[in-house]
């Protein structure tokens, strides 16, 4: 057997920022579950006006439940038009309704959904969510369209969606119900499935709204799109700094995803050999997840850099495929070794959820352990001793005891939330007068300091001594006994210094939702694709419902 | 109004370290208050008066209660006793801990009063007073009849005020630098 990577290799923020979807991705998980369940959908209501003002209702029909994305389209001035937390309109604002609203539910929805933030919703709502246009494409297709028309498929490849979410809440936010809600029911186990079906019918939404706005403008001259190009079309998602802490204050979950992905890898690795039909169906993946690489449009320097090794790493890869016997002994392990040494961090992530592809039965049934249900991991354990405890922190944090936290480049940033509309920001901690408001967003830091302290206890003392005087070291202990039975809860690399990426972590958490073609904006801020190249719901089927994320190769 | 539990357990950590708590006994006190939420007990109302108070305090449940969960195996080999508990009732979501941790089913008394958990069920005789003479656990009792549990919480309009105004001290003042450079966005999103 192979064992999983080690955690020191896979939780650098440098891996973690170069990952990709793979077949568990919550999407992918999602729409494999709804073909397999033999879902249902229907547009309910679509009461929207010739100047794009209105509601509309898709229902979603599981075998035991049903779920309504609730949308309302608004009239959104130029000016007013921001992606950021700070912003108070959008061009579209939903909720996903759990079960058919009635007409009082729509009238409820319309009085606080277009508020987000500001509004309130009930316990019937899982999720809020809003998303603005892409101005470029949508003028570009409602004008297109309207004339009878194909937009140009040049400018549908460049920005690759019509609508961009900007939020999408779930869990308990604004009102709405909390994860333990729906956390039993079969359809919702894998995390963020009511959150991705939110946004699979808001991509559907999006394209009868866009339809409609064209009908309004040429009447009968206006045509529908042209399925092939709806089906490209993804909806876009634009994400900032949000995001980044989630994946530092949920490390049991964190781990959980890290720790399927790592075992779904080390499984396929571990078959003594590939049968020929296997091989196939790998290179055929190969060449359709290259086409998506080549797709793949960036301005950002940082991700033309990285796009570049990927795009040479696949180039590398073909060559090497072009020879290498897939049939012979442990050939995805003798290929994940060669990525290593010849691969960048890019490249070797996209071999290793590549690999995964053609084993579906062997790995798709990791993306049930996903889910956080160790509610009790947060209780700390007081009668470790002192000994255990600083084992557990260099275990997990043995890099970063050697790290100099006092040397200013080593704790130069500083994660605050912004008295204005709460928004998360990262700051300069020597330049901003941020530091009595720093959220606990740098464990490692704060391990090397209970770590200080530990060494001046007895070793055989109980942790629960130390921490009755000392309680600020309480989340320092407490994370370094999760990292026990979670080794893959921690990033390993430090989340305030000089050189921090924020969007290495924001891409470690889209990864596995399954966007793509990520999209940097600044260091801090990302655009990605989501559902590009799925089916729509009405044309769902078992045969098309997972590997929709890689374009087809033209005959 | 009604509250999500993630909302309430998100405002009270944040209430908590906005009145001077560290962050890990912030992050146990949202949970604490949760788990009373989810009992129909009103979380909200006792932590608001315990954040009122100078501290780090002898009598703070919070400070009393994380000790007693970290001292939970104590309980196999004896009973624990506390004198003086300001909000005694804050106790609970630690006892409860403590009962997870022990597999036990503790009993509590609190000036008379009685409580039984199990850790996830909690079943009381009266309410706990608000400042209790003494606390005494114990590994015993059996739950019977626990409190139905709840999926939303209904806190005072003005507890729920007070702990906004507490978590705001969290909150740093937006400054226009800030607010260009802090988020790191600055484009424009009309493209």
């Amino acid at each position: 057997m192979v064992a999983r990577r080690a955690p020191d290799t896979v939780m650098t923020l440098a891996r973690l920022g170069s990952l990709h979807q793979s077949r568990l991705s919550f999407m992918r998980q999602l729409t494999r579950c709804m073909a397999n369940e033999g879902w249902r959908f229907d547009r309910r209501v679509f009461d929207i006006d010739d100047g794009g003002v209105g509601h509309a209702v898709f229902t979603a029909h599981g075998p035991a439940r049903a779920y309504s994305l609730v949308a309302f389209a608004h009239d959104l001035p130029p000016e007013m038009r921001s992606d950021r937390v700070i912003a108070t309109a959008w061009d579209a604002t939903f909720a996903l309704f759990d079960g058919i609203p009635t007409q009082d539910d729509i009238d409820r929805l319309s009085r606080n959904v277009p508020l987000q933030e500001a509004g309130r919703v009930s316990e019937r709502e899982i999720s809020v969510s809003r998303a603005n246009r892409s101005v470029r494409l949508w003028d570009h297709i409602v004008d297109a369209l309207s004339r009878g028309q194909q937009p140009d498929p040049a400018r549908l490849a460049e920005v690759g969606y019509l609508m961009r979410t900007t939020a999408v809440y779930g869990s308990g936010k604004l009102g709405a119900a909390d994860r333990e809600v729906i956390a039993d029911r079969p359809e919702m186990q894998a995390p963020f499935q009511a959150e991705m079906l939110s946004v699979y019918l808001t991509r559907w939404f999006v394209r009868d709204l866009i339809e409609h706005m064209a009908r309004a403008r040429g009447g009968k001259i206006a045509v529908p799109l042209a399925p092939q190009s709806a089906q490209r079309l993804g909806i876009g998602n634009s994400t900032g700094l949000g995001m980044a802490p989630f994946l530092v204050t949920h490390p049991v979950l964190f781990n959980n995803w890290i720790m399927a992905r790592e075992e779904a890898i080390a499984r396929v690795r571990s078959l003594r050999d590939a049968s020929v039909a296997e091989g196939d169906q790998f290179r055929a993946f190969f060449s359709r997840a290259a086409l998506s690489v080549a797709a793949w449009k960036t301005e950002h320097p940082i991700q033309i850099a990285k796009l570049a090794d990927l795009r040479r790493d696949v180039e590398s890869l073909r060559t090497h495929l072009d020879s290498a016997d897939l049939q012979s002994a442990a050939a995805w392990d003798r290929l994940m070794r060669w990525a290593e040494t010849h691969l960048s961090l890019e490249g070797q992530e996209w071999l290793a959820s590549l690999i995964l592809e053609p084993y579906g039965a062997l790995v798709d049934g990791l993306g049930a352990c996903m889910a956080d249900a160790a509610t009790d991991a947060y209780v700390i354990d007081g009668a470790m001793t002192v000994r255990a405890a600083m084992q557990c922190l260099e275990d997990s944090f043995g890099w970063a005891l050697k790290v100099d936290w006092a040397a200013p480049e080593n704790c130069a940033r500083a994660w605050y939330v912004s008295e204005e509309k709460l928004e998360p920001r990262l700051g300069e901690r020597f330049e901003e007068p941020i530091a009595p408001f720093e959220q606990p967003l740098a464990p490692a830091r704060d391990a090397a300091a209970a770590h200080a302290l530990l060494r001046g206890w007895d070793a055989d003392a109980p942790v629960a001594d130390v921490l009755a005087t000392h309680p600020a070291h309480r989340n320092a202990i407490r994370r370094a006994q999760i990292t026990k039975f979670a080794p893959y809860g921690e990033i390993r690399s430090n989340t305030i210094g000089a050189d921090l990426l924020p969007i290495d972590m924001l891409r470690a958490k889209l990864s596995f939702f399954g966007v793509t073609h990520f999209d940097p904006r600044s260091d801090r801020w990302v655009r990605v694709s989501m559902y590009a190249g799925a089916p729509y719901p009405s044309d769902l089927c078992i045969a098309n419902a997972d590997d929709w994320v890689y374009p087809e190769v033209s005959q | 109004m009604s509250f999500s539990l993630n909302e309430v357990e998100a405002m009270a950590r944040k209430a908590a370290r906005g009145a001077g708590f560290d962050w890990g006994v912030a992050e146990d006190a949202g949970r604490a208050v949760r788990w009373l939420c989810v009992q129909g007990i009103d979380g909200v109302a006792a932590l608001c008066s315990v954040l009122g108070r100078a501290h780090p305090d002898t009598d703070c449940p919070l400070l009393l209660g994380c000790a007693l969960s970290d001292r939970a195996a104590h309980l196999l080999k004896e009973p624990m006793r506390l004198e003086g508990v300001a909000q005694p009732v804050l106790l609970l979501p630690f006892i409860a801990m403590a009962a997870r941790q022990t597999s036990q089913t503790l009993w509590v008394e609190c000036d008379g009063a009685h409580a039984v958990t199990d850790g996830r069920g909690l079943a009381m005789t009266r309410p706990f007073v608000p400042k209790a003479t003494y606390v005494e656990i114990c590994v015993d009792g059996v739950l019977s009849a626990p409190r139905p549990h709840q999926s939303r919480a209904q806190p005072d309009a003005a507890d729920w005020e007070t702990l906004t105004g507490y978590a705001h001290r969290t909150y740093a003042p937006a400054t226009e630098d800030s607010r260009l450079r802090g988020a790191g966005a600055g484009l424009s999103d009309n493209d």
